[in-house]
């Protein structure tokens, strides 16, 4: 006689219907301005809004983004899980341009994509380590995704750029 | 014969995904090829416009390199989502929108199997919802253009019996994922040509298997990949309509192999397909209430629930016979 055991099958659904970790719990929600972007910050740890400020960022904690031009998440991982992230001691951008689009990649993993019209900034944050390193990156990341769509600024971003004509 | 064109920004061709027209443009013209014999375009000439955008660029940037793994990393938001191959590449879907935009290594590009199995039938994966396709964890046999689908959980052996009932004489469409969509004649079912895996122990049921080596597959497991139609000389169906489902349960008895078959109604039926059906963001919501009218079609088909065990030959011989006589009748 087959035995089911009900909760590996209720996990097995549920990692089953969110394979494209969409769903990924983040409760702390962060609203400021970055250039002349409204971005809004949904992250699983209090410690991001603490670096915002620490960055002299007017945050809003009210949350939530409604009014957000550029919705990113940032996922931390403690130092144990470093290895399984980060490919490099040194952070790589790689920018890509297709059309009126462009995107990044970090070698942390970490990610943003701005393609006017229909999505204007979407972004995936990676920050691993202790928290100082984990500040540090979301520093870095946000330099360079501002840079990404400041045109000039972008091409002085160290790391390899591709540009694609479309 | 693969049909394309070569313009100042590289080569275009119109691919088939589950029977919607893609367009493809790349600066590869390996890629062309590769992307061209995996999506086969739709023989209907009527097809309207290209329903979706599928841009892939090879990067000679990306030397090569041994990454930390192989296997994309998956993150979204929303109807947009990112597959992360490390240096090895980066793949963006704009679900909304209907594009794909890819920057693949010529590693990667170089490895067609990897290609296949890790990148193209990611792509056909996550694009198939938002052109309201739905993905089924089901393998897909067919006899004479008539489709049964195999649903169960990973590890149940549907792969192993869709390659056993291959080898009585059904053509294989797919081990693992099906896509189903609706056309005007009713529903029709979709399998891409990907590498089927088996866990080691298909070995004792399938000697070939003894000529090779097991590897770590995408998802972790150890496992043998090959491709059936070539190894094994199993017939290949690309597309068909489908005639019933068949929900399987392996049941660790000894003794003699068993082989039992019992009707499904609707609601067991819909609970079983929806566990292995990714959830939608709401901003694609026309696509989403396709898929649910698309569920709900597959819902009423015929299905059976078929408890077994035993060797997959011995297996497949009885459900053969199930299938004719309760499915095909």
């Amino acid at each position: 006689m087959l035995e089911r055991d009900s909760s590996i099958a209720q996990k097995v659904a549920a990692a089953a219907t969110d394979l494209l970790h969409r769903r990924i719990p983040l409760p702390y929600s962060f609203q400021f301005v970055l250039g002349e972007f409204a971005v809004c910050i949904e992250t699983d740890s209090g410690l991001m809004g603490e670096a915002l400020h620490s960055f002299n960022l007017s945050v809003d904690f009210t949350g939530g983004a409604a009014n957000a031009e550029w919705e990113i998440a940032v996922e931390t991982h403690d130092e144990s899980e470093a290895a399984a992230f980060q490919e490099a001691a040194t952070e790589l951008i790689e920018v890509n341009r297709f059309g009126p689009s462009c995107a990044l990649r970090m070698s942390s993993g970490s990610w943003f994509a701005h393609t006017p019209p229909s999505l204007n900034g979407v972004g995936f944050a990676m920050v691993v380590g202790n928290e100082c390193d984990q500040i540090d990156q979301l520093a870095v990341y946000l330099r360079a995704i501002l840079s990404l769509v400041d045109e000039g600024s972008a091409r002085s971003i160290p790391g390899l750029t591709l540009e694609v004509c479309a | 014969m693969i049909e394309g064109g070569h313009n100042a920004a590289g080569y275009s061709m119109t691919l088939g995904l589950a029977g919607h027209a893609c367009s493809l443009r790349t600066d590869s013209l390996r890629l062309m090829e590769i992307c061209g014999a995996f999506f086969p375009p739709s023989q209907d000439r009527e097809a309207p416009a290209s329903h979706a955008a599928i841009n892939l660029l090879a990067d000679c940037r990306r030397g090569a390199y041994i990454g930390r793994c192989n296997f994309p990393i998956f993150r979204g938001r929303n109807e947009f989502v990112h597959a992360d191959y490390g240096r090895k590449g980066s793949v963006w879907f704009d679900l909304k929108a209907r594009e794909v935009t890819g920057v693949l290594s010529e590693e990667i590009i170089a490895d067609e199997g990897y290609l296949r199995r890790a990148v193209l039938a990611v792509i056909a994966g996550i694009l198939a919802p938002p052109l309201g396709v739905i993905a089924l964890h089901a393998g897909c046999i067919v006899r004479d253009g008539r489709a049964i689908l195999l649903s169960a959980p990973s590890g149940v052996g549907k792969s192993t019996l869709s390659l056993a009932l291959a080898l009585r004489g059904w053509s294989l469409l797919s081990d693992e994922w099906t896509f189903v969509s609706d056309a005007p004649n009713g529903l029709s079912v979709w399998g891409m040509q990907t590498s089927i895996k088996l866990l080691p122990d298909a070995k004792l049921f399938f000697p070939e298997l003894s000529a090779l080596s097991p590897a770590i597959s995408l998802n972790g497991e150890l496992s043998y990949e090959i491709d059936p139609w070539s190894f094994l000389g199993v017939d290949r169906a690309v597309d068909a309509t489908p005639y019933g489902i068949v929900f399987l349960e392996r049941v660790m008895e000894s003794g003699a192999p068993i082989c039992h078959a019992s009707h499904a109604d609707d609601e067991e039926t819909m609970q079983a397909l929806l566990e292995g059906i990714e959830e939608q963001p709401e901003t694609i919501a026309e696509q989403n209430r396709t898929r649910q009218s698309l569920m709900q079609q597959i819902c009423r088909l015929p299905a059976l629930k078929v408890r077994f065990s035993g060797e997959p030959a011995v297996v497949a011989a009885d459900m053969d016979e199930i299938l004719m006589e309760q499915l095909y009748a």
